[in-house]
């Protein structure tokens, strides 16, 4: 059965669908665009695509990927074609490629993601940039998570920040570009990264604008792209 | 106009989906390449709203127009009210995220009263004086239609104007006379007058009320003889032609009714005595199977909607429901589209069809017999005989379904202690019927729901004379049901009487109660069909200090020569009809189905002999 992935972005007001909406969103949107899509069978069937690790809402994305069953194959020229044809704005395929039988899937190969952030300090000043590099080179953060149960644990989120690519401070801007690790497993989201550099640093932040540019696989000290690595 | 900003705002709310606008099929124009901006108002939240088909018709049949931008403005939830207050935004529309404010018209629809306090905060969110005579040539105009703008008089200080009947068919003149009325450069109050001579078309303001001295309304006149004294509904004659959109917008979360939407007819054949729908709906106009497929066709492809759903008030009573059902599942079911019908009477016919559509899943039934007893169910004219229902519930307990629900009202009227043991008496024979369907072919694990309802009496029926239940009244029958059904195969629900107690004042209201529905929206009501946010302490001191008896409007018997507050309106159903139905009900006599042969309703003297679908076939 042909597989195809695809890279997409959510950019403007899309950004505000959780990921459980989305994923009915794509539904719909892949029924209309007429695609040859393999259903599942049952009460309910449902196009067979599978979707990377679901995006924090508010937060834009230049790489989401899904995986889409197909019943038959065709052209991948066309496929973006009519899918973009028929998501509401906001969404778009940017790259969707083949990929071979028994390719593992996105949520098993994605361990990492690239994000860039924008951000204002609220008050003017001195002695921001010594503040962010200070907070940028603790051996360690904790910040709180509650489990599901409601149960609250301290962790360590240094570990969880695999790259500092970027990290710009000047006059009342900040600009982070940074690789965070993501999946299952362990994920670390941008915003409780910000909390914690507001309550380490005390600067207030304020229009917030995260990206998520994209969806990675670490391997040793290097990083793939799904449409790279397929095991 | 500057668009609002609220995208940070939004990480905030609990469902940011319901503010964000731009869904598929959603319509965008440029403000500067339209003439009128018009905002189409659901006083509920979005998942409501863009539920109803009516606002899924209008929608695209404005937008149709070069000159005209409509646009959807929901109630915001608490949430994004509150915040909404603190950071000075004011109510917005869904597309473009400009103020309603300073658009030209807004269109509220009216499904139920207690959506009236949304209104006038929805009114106050956007900056817009709530009181219509306080509005200047810099406000739009603001218009209420659906079914609760057929007795308005409880919202008529807050409406410019109304709009009776179906919308199809009067917006468009009243946009066209809006654009002349702008070129001309006139006053506000000219545009009303010029409206007033609209067909369909109620201007509060240009009828004065009189009373007696015993509180009761004397009558509704025209200020002057140029207004008409009846106002009569507008409706569309030919329905198979009337204008059905060929896409809908498929919105991002899940809302009520996440299917496309297919109108089999309009109108209702039944009868039934307590339901206002089937009188001001009136007459029965059917569309043909192949509109209705062509339809289908065309909303799948657009919406990529997984569902459609046949409505219309009573689906099974559609001359060729079965064939259409069938040729619908021939047609979309290998692309795994299904087929619902709601509204539907459960009888063997209809089970057949059910199992049809649902080959394998076994759901649930609902029945609703509204009473208890034979008695009571003529007294409403509610044509199922009990023999009729236990049939089709054991048809369907042999077919493998275990779970039915079944829906009732207390308080209707003549009612009595023995009508309420009914209902329980109903339930039990349910239960027998099951086991007595062979084991091998009856579902598993037994579950029979009863719902009761409390009765409101509603304008345009022939109980509008009639008194509601006190609540007290209400409460005691629903706890003698809560004692008497008590079996594990049963869950019973009730329905608090104080919303349906406000429900019946503000059904048959006034003039007068519009200072109360102010001072209760000043006392924090909104969302008063939210459990939530209901609060009827807050009503009852809205009463108090208006120095207004909510037990007036609702507990009172009215005398058939009474100047009823609609008695100004004619939905074409004649008050002689009413009558002579309710003296029917009180003698326990049915009146047939209209198919049957026609009831002399007076649909077909207002609006012509033709008209009706049901005289045609019988």
């Amino acid at each position: 059965m042909p597989l195809v992935r695809v890279e997409y972005e959510k950019k403007g007001r899309v950004a505000y669908i959780s990921h459980l909406d989305l994923i009915r969103v794509i539904q719909r949107a892949v029924r209309r665009a007429g695609i040859p899509v393999e259903y599942t069978k049952g009460f309910n069937p449902h196009a067979k695509i599978s979707f990377g690790p679901a995006l924090a809402l508010g937060t834009e994305s230049c790489g989401e990927m899904m995986d889409v069953q197909l019943e038959k194959e065709m052209e991948v020229k066309n496929f973006i074609e009519r899918m973009n044809a028929s998501f509401p704005d906001g969404i778009r395929v940017t790259k969707a490629e083949y990929i071979p039988d028994g390719s593992a899937s996105l949520t098993a190969l994605i361990n990492a993601a690239e994000y860039t952030v924008q951000a204002e300090y609220r008050q003017g000043g001195s002695g921001q940039e010594g503040r962010v590099s200070d907070f940028f080179n603790r051996r360690e953060i904790y910040i709180e998570k509650t489990s599901k149960k409601g149960k609250k644990r301290l962790i360590d989120i240094v570990p969880m920040i695999l790259e500092q690519k970027n990290i710009e401070v000047g006059g009342r801007r900040l600009s982070l570009d940074l690789i965070l690790e993501t999946g299952n497993e362990r994920n670390l989201k941008p915003a409780d990264l910000l909390f914690s550099l507001r309550a380490y640093t005390g600067l207030e932040l304020e229009n917030v604008r995260i990206q998520r540019q994209s969806l990675l696989i670490k391997r040793g000290e290097k990083y793939f792209t799904p449409f790279q690595v397929f095991k | 106009m500057a668009a609002v900003c609220i995208d940070r705002l939004l990480e905030t709310v609990e469902k940011p989906t319901r503010y964000i606008g731009g869904e598929y099929n959603s319509v965008h124009k440029g403000s500067r390449d339209v003439e009128i901006r018009f905002a189409f108002a659901f006083p509920d939240v979005y998942e409501i709203g863009m539920s109803h088909l009516g606002l899924r018709i209008l929608y695209y049949l404005i937008n149709q127009r070069e000159d005209t931008w409509c646009e959807r403005v929901f109630a915001p939830w608490s949430d994004m009210e509150e915040i909404m207050r603190r950071e000075d935004i004011p109510l917005f529309a869904l597309e473009s995220r400009d103020p309603v404010k300073e658009f030209d018209l807004i269109g509220f629809t009216l499904q139920y009263e207690m959506s009236y306090t949304n209104v006038l905060n929805m009114l106050n969110l956007a900056g817009i004086p709530q009181l219509s005579r306080d509005r200047g040539l810099e406000h739009p105009f603001v218009i209420g239609g659906g079914p609760c703008a057929y007795n308005s008089e409880p919202l008529a200080d807050f409406f410019d104007f109304f709009v009776l009947g179906e919308g199809e068919e009067v917006i468009g003149a009243v946009l066209d006379l809006y654009k002349q009325w702008k070129a001309d450069g006139k006053s506000r109050g000219e545009f009303l007058e010029m409206a007033a001579g609209l067909e369909g078309v109620y201007v509060p303001s240009l009828y004065s009320v009189e009373y007696n001295s015993n509180g009761t309304v004397k009558g509704i006149a025209p200020l002057n003889g140029s207004y008409p004294a009846r106002i009569k509904k507008v409706i569309i004659e030919d329905f198979d032609a009337v204008y059905f959109p060929d896409r809908i917008i498929v919105p991002y979360m899940d809302i009520v009714h996440d299917r496309a939407i297919l109108e089999l007819f309009r109108g209702c054949t039944r009868g039934c005595r307590f339901c206002q729908a089937g009188m001001v709906y009136r007459p029965v106009r059917e569309k043909k199977p192949e509109t209705l497929m062509r339809q289908a066709e065309k909303l799948i492809e657009s919406t990529g909607y997984e569902e459609i759903s046949l409505a219309s008030l009573s689906t099974s009573d559609y001359t060729q429901l079965s064939p259409l059902v069938r040729d619908m599942i021939e047609r979309f079911g290998s692309q795994g589209v299904g087929i619902s019908l709601p509204s539907l009477r459960i009888d063997s016919f209809s089970l057949d069809l059910i199992n049809e559509i649902q080959k394998v899943r076994k759901t649930g039934l609902t029945f609703a017999p509204e009473a208890g007893t034979q008695r009571l169910r003529d007294v409403i004219n509610k044509g199922v005989t009990e023999e009729d229902l236990l049939e089709s519930v054991g048809n369907a307990f042999r077919c493998g379904y275990s779970t039915v629900k079944l829906y009732f009202m207390v308080g209707l009227p003549t009612e009595t202690i023995g009508d309420v043991k009914g209902i329980k008496d109903l339930a039990y024979r349910v239960i027998d019927r099951y086991y007595e369907a062979d084991k091998q072919s009856r579902g598993k694990g037994l579950k029979i729901t009863v719902s009761t309802s409390c009765f409101v009496p509603k304008p345009f029926t022939p109980f509008q004379w009639e008194p509601q239940d006190t609540m007290e009244l209400f409460n005691k029958k629903q706890d003698f049901l809560k004692q008497e059904l008590r079996h594990r195969a049963i869950t019973y629900n009730w329905h608090q009487p104080e919303t349906s107690f406000l429900e019946a004042v503000f059904a048959r209201g006034d003039r007068r109660l519009c200072k109360v529905l102010l001072k209760a929206w000043g006392n924090g009501c909104r969302f008063d069909g939210w459990m939530e946010h209901f609060n009827f302490k807050a009503w009852m001191e809205a009463f108090r200090e208006c120095g207004v008896d909510p037990d007036f409007y609702a507990l009172r018997r009215r005398d058939y020569d009474e100047f009823l507050p609609w008695d100004h309106i004619d939905i074409g159903v004649s008050k002689e009809f009413l009558v002579s139905e309710h003296k029917k009900a009180l003698e326990g006599k049915t009146t047939p189905h209209c198919r049957d042969g026609c009831v002399n309703c007076g649909i077909t003297k207002v609006f012509g002999g033709g008209v009706c679908d049901a005289i045609g076939q019988s």
